[in-house]
C-alpha cells in the first residue's frame, strides 16, 4: 500500500511538473528578455546608427530553438506609432549565427527576413540601420574581420511596408532571448563586444554616442548575464 | 487522520492548485509581470517564423562566388522554392550596397559597370524581378561586366518575399529569404 501511495505521489508530482513546465514555457514563449545598452536622447535629425559586434560562441540547443538574438536596434516614430528596426544575428545552429532583418511595432511584427549569411564565433560583423528620407528603412550586415568566419561578405534589405519616419530617437545594442534557463547560456561564457557605436545626421561622418547599460526585466535575464556601457561601447558578459 | 488519507488530501490539493495554474493563460501571467516592471520598448517579435523559401545558386544553398571577366557575361542558375504551402513569392536581384549615385549611405556603394538581370527562360531580359512564384522555379541570372569595371569583389543578393499569415499575428507578416552571393570581377 505504501508503495502504491508513493507511486501515486510520484505520478502527481510528474503531472504537476509537466503542467508547471508547460505554463512557464507558454509565458516565456511570449515574453523575451533583453540585456545590453541604449543611447540617451539622440540629436534631432539622426538618420542612422552603426556598430561592430564580435560574436560569442552559441548557446545550448534550448536557447537556440526558443530564439536568442544579438541586435542593433533603433526607435523611430511615424503617425504616432513607435517602430523598432533591427538588423540581428540569431543563434542558428551549434556553431553559427544567422543574419535576419526585422521591423516591429508594439507586439506586431511587420517585416522579418531570413538570410543565407551565417557567421561563426569571433567573427566581427558590422551592423547598419538607416532611416531614409522617403520613410523607408535600410538594414545591412557586413563581415568585417576577413577570413572565413562568415559565408558571405554582406547582405542588406530596404524595408518599405510602412512609412517608418525619417529619424531615430534612440539606439540599442542587445542580447535578447526567449529562454531564461541560465544553464542554456553556459556555452556562451565570455563577452559579446559592441564597439564603435555611432550615429549621424547625414549618413556619413558618425558621432560616437555613450551607451548606458540597460535591461528589460519581463522576465529578467539570467543573473549570470550582465552588461556595461561606455563611449561607443557595450560589453555583455556571460558567466553562467 | 490516517497517513494514507493525509497523502491523498495533500495530493488532491496540490493537483487542484497546479491544475488552476496550468489553465491560467501565459499572457495573463505576462500582463501581471509587465505591471511590475513595464518594458521600455517594443520587443515582441515572433520567434519562430518558418523558412519561407530556399534559394540555390549553381546548385549550392551556401552563398557562392561567381567570377566574371571584364567585358564578358556569365549565366548563373538559380532555383527558388517556396517552403510554405500556398504562398506566392516575388523574386528580385540587386546589389547589397546601393549603386553609387543613388544614395549616400555610410556603407559605401557599388560602382556602375555591373548589370544583372533575372528571367524565367534564360532570355537576355533587363528585368531585375520575377513574380508569382508558387512552386519550385528555375531562374536565369545574367551578369554582364563593363570593360572598364574595376577588378574586385562585389556583393549581390537574390531576395524571395511573400506575405505570410501567422496564428500569432493579427495581420500578415512581410517575410522572405535573402541569398547573398559575390561577383568577382577579374
Amino acid at each position: 500500500m505504501k508503495n502504491s501511495i508513493r507511486n501515486r505521489g510520484i505520478l502527481i508530482g510528474a503531472l504537476v511538473a509537466a503542467m508547471l513546465t508547460g505554463t512557464l514555457g507558454q509565458a516565456s514563449a511570449v515574453n523575451p528578455w533583453g540585456i545590453g545598452a541604449q543611447t540617451s536622447t539622440l540629436p534631432t535629425g539622426t538618420v542612422d546608427e552603426r556598430v561592430y559586434v564580435t560574436l560569442p560562441p552559441l548557446p545550448a540547443l534550448a536557447a537556440r530553438t526558443a530564439g536568442t538574438f544579438i541586435w542593433l536596434g533603433g526607435h523611430s516614430t511615424s503617425g504616432g506609432t513607435l517602430y523598432l528596426t533591427q538588423p540581428e544575428l540569431r543563434a542558428y545552429d551549434s556553431d553559427e549565427w544567422r543574419v535576419y532583418f526585422e521591423v516591429v511595432h508594439g507586439s506586431v511584427q511587420d517585416e522579418y527576413f531570413q538570410t543565407a549569411m551565417k557567421c561563426k564565433a569571433n567573427a566581427q560583423v558590422f551592423l547598419y540601420n538607416a532611416m531614409l528620407g522617403d520613410g523607408r528603412n535600410f538594414q545591412d550586415a557586413e563581415y568585417n574581420s576577413g577570413g572565413t568566419l562568415c559565408n558571405a561578405i554582406g547582405v542588406s534589405r530596404y524595408q518599405d511596408d510602412h512609412n517608418y519616419g525619417t529619424t531615430y530617437t534612440k539606439g540599442f545594442t542587445t542580447l535578447e532571448s526567449y529562454d531564461s534557463t541560465s544553464s542554456d547560456f553556459h556555452s556562451m561564457n565570455g563577452q559579446i563586444k559592441f564597439t564603435g557605436f555611432k550615429t549621424s545626421t547625414n549618413y556619413s561622418s558618425g558621432t560616437t554616442r555613450t551607451l548606458t547599460a540597460d535591461q528589460s526585466t519581463n522576465p529578467s535575464p539570467p543573473s549570470c548575464i550582465t552588461s556595461t556601457g561606455g563611449s561607443g561601447i557595450n560589453t555583455i558578459t556571460v558567466n553562467c | 487522520m490516517h497517513t494514507k488519507e493525509k497523502y491523498g488530501i495533500l495530493g488532491l490539493v496540490a493537483f487542484a492548485a497546479f491544475a488552476i495554474l496550468a489553465f491560467v493563460p501565459g499572457s495573463f501571467l505576462a500582463e501581471a509581470l509587465s505591471e511590475i516592471v513595464p518594458l521600455e520598448r517594443p520587443m515582441e517579435p515572433t520567434p519562430q517564423i518558418p523558412d519561407t523559401f530556399s534559394i540555390m545558386v549553381n546548385g549550392s544553398e551556401e552563398p557562392t562566388t561567381v567570377t566574371v571577366k571584364r567585358g564578358e557575361s556569365a549565366q548563373i542558375d538559380a532555383v527558388v522554392t517556396p517552403l510554405v504551402k500556398g504562398i506566392i513569392g516575388n523574386v528580385t536581384i540587386d546589389s547589397v550596397k546601393p549603386e553609387c549615385g543613388t544614395s549616400a549611405l555610410a556603407i559605401g556603394c557599388t560602382p556602375e559597370g555591373i548589370s544583372v538581370s533575372l528571367s524565367e527562360d534564360g532570355s537576355n531580359s533587363s528585368s531585375q524581378s520575377v513574380s508569382d512564384i508558387t512552386s519550385s522555379k528555375s531562374l536565369s541570372v545574367i551578369v554582364t561586366i563593363a570593360p572598364d569595371m574595376a577588378p574586385g569583389i562585389y556583393g549581390y543578393q537574390i531576395t524571395a518575399d511573400t506575405m505570410l499569415d501567422l496564428p500569432t499575428q493579427d495581420q500578415p507578416v512581410h517575410t522572405g529569404y535573402i541569398y547573398p552571393f559575390t561577383i568577382e570581377v577579374v
